[in-house]
């Protein structure tokens, strides 16, 4: 099936009558990649479920106020990063933990999870990837899950290309040390 | 690592990650996405109904929370102060609830004694039936018995009562000065009788019980006594011995 173009969804949301229309069209492009990008960071489907739904009400809200000075799915990556992160902020303020207990608690439902299917290595790649610091987990998902370029990740986290490549590199030196060191 | 190429330059220095295929080990439950879209339409049309505010429908008094950081310090305060030993300001006796459990296992022990709270007096048949209309009975006849009864003073009672009290103060005159002379006579009368014959009258017809004692002591005497001085103090005490 053919996807529809950014600026057909946008220009039917503009008008009231097509409104509804462009925002089913949306989701059904985005949906599923914003729900990857949330999961991969959150673990857990039922608050991935949660915070893709937040998510989507906000791109409703917000969607009118979108200018073409940046791609659609960096907007939409942008907004559901920042929900991410404020997700994990303030889990760890709930709990009064460290963000290393939250990568502890992340990795116990990661253990306990009904929706995770990979084999032995992929639960030590992910594994692997609890041990990061949020930010270098975040990049290294949107590059190796996602294939994004470094600019479009600088635009979706604010963050310079230059810092997106060292976190990336420091974040892939671990992973690699984890799956040599780890059984 | 070469930053300006790192897309390619990574996979040397990490071959096992390399290795590995970037497949998505997650899954999620059966058509979760078909219902995750009517989902999240269900919550923009109820975000629609509701302004876009969670709680667009509650309002807040005006200079609410103006005020509500006052209001909070003032509530931290007063928990702070019940904390010093007095729950809420209250106090109890001292022991209480150490004693408390007692106290209730002795309530329950005797309520769970059969026939303790029955009432064992009897009362006759239909005492019941009959006592409300046996009290409106009495209550009724004493309240007419109580009832006053006002009176108008006529005017013609009133002229016979005048009349009937001038009538007495005449009456009363003339008497007292019939009984003046009376008296005057009665005492003569009795000069001229001996002193034996009064004392033997006083005998009979004395009731106050003084009579003896006072006709024995004319009789030893053989005079009329002077109340003031002739009696010694052993005399009044004898008196006074055998009268009272």
């Amino acid at each position: 099936m053919k996807q529809v173009e950014d600026s057909e969804i946008l220009e039917k949301f503009a008008n009231e009558r097509t409104k509804n229309e462009a925002f089913n069209l949306l989701l059904n492009k985005y949906q599923q990649k914003i729900y990857w990008h949330v999961r991969r960071l959150v673990i857990d489907h039922d608050d991935a479920d949660d915070l893709v739904q937040d998510i989507f009400v906000k791109v409703w809200k917000y969607l009118g106020n979108f200018r073409n000075d940046s791609q659609l799915y960096t907007w939409l990556y942008r907004i559901a990063t920042n929900e991410c992160i404020t997700f994990l902020n303030k889990k760890k303020q709930k709990n009064n933990v460290s963000l290393d207990d939250v990568s502890y608690d992340l990795a116990d439902k990661l253990e306990e999870s009904n929706y995770f299917n990979g084999d032995k290595i992929q639960r030590k790649l992910q594994q692997a990837l609890l041990t990061l610091p949020e930010k270098q987990r975040l990049v290294f998902n949107m590059k190796y899950y996602d294939d994004l370029k470094y600019d479009e990740i600088s635009e979706i986290t604010g963050t310079s290309v230059g810092a997106l490549k060292a976190s990336f590199h420091l974040a892939v030196k671990k992973i690699e040390s984890f799956l040599l060191n780890t059984d | 690592m070469d930053l300006n190429n790192i897309n390619e330059d990574w996979k040397k220095e990490a071959p096992i990650l390399a290795a590995m295929e970037a497949a998505n080990p997650f899954t999620v439950p059966d058509n979760y996405f078909t219902d995750s879209q009517e989902q999240i339409s269900a919550r923009l049309a109820i975000e629609s109904l509701t302004g876009g505010m969670k709680d667009g429908a509650f309002a807040v008094p005006e200079g609410y929370f103006d005020n509500l950081n006052e209001q909070i310090i003032a509530r931290l305060k007063l928990e702070e102060h019940a904390e010093d030993g007095t729950e809420n300001g209250f106090t109890l006796p001292e022991g209480y609830f150490d004693e408390l459990s007692g106290n209730i296992y002795s309530r329950i022990l005797l309520d769970e004694i059969p026939g303790l709270k029955d009432n064992s007096y009897t009362i006759p048949d239909n005492y019941f039936e009959s006592l409300q209309g046996r009290i409106l009975a009495k209550t009724t006849e004493a309240s007419e018995e109580k009832t006053a009864k006002i009176r108008r003073l006529s005017v013609p009672w009133l002229q016979y009562a005048a009349a009937a009290c001038v009538t007495v103060m005449i009456g009363t005159g003339i008497f007292l000065n019939y009984s003046k002379k009376q008296d005057s006579d009665i005492n003569s009368a009795l000069s001229k009788v001996p002193d034996q014959e009064i004392v033997h009258y006083l005998e009979v017809n004395s009731t106050t019980g003084d009579g003896e004692v006072i006709a024995e002591h004319l009789l030893q005497t053989g005079k009329q006594p002077d109340i003031n001085s002739e009696f010694s103090d052993q005399e009044i005490e004898q008196y006074l011995e055998t009268s009272l």
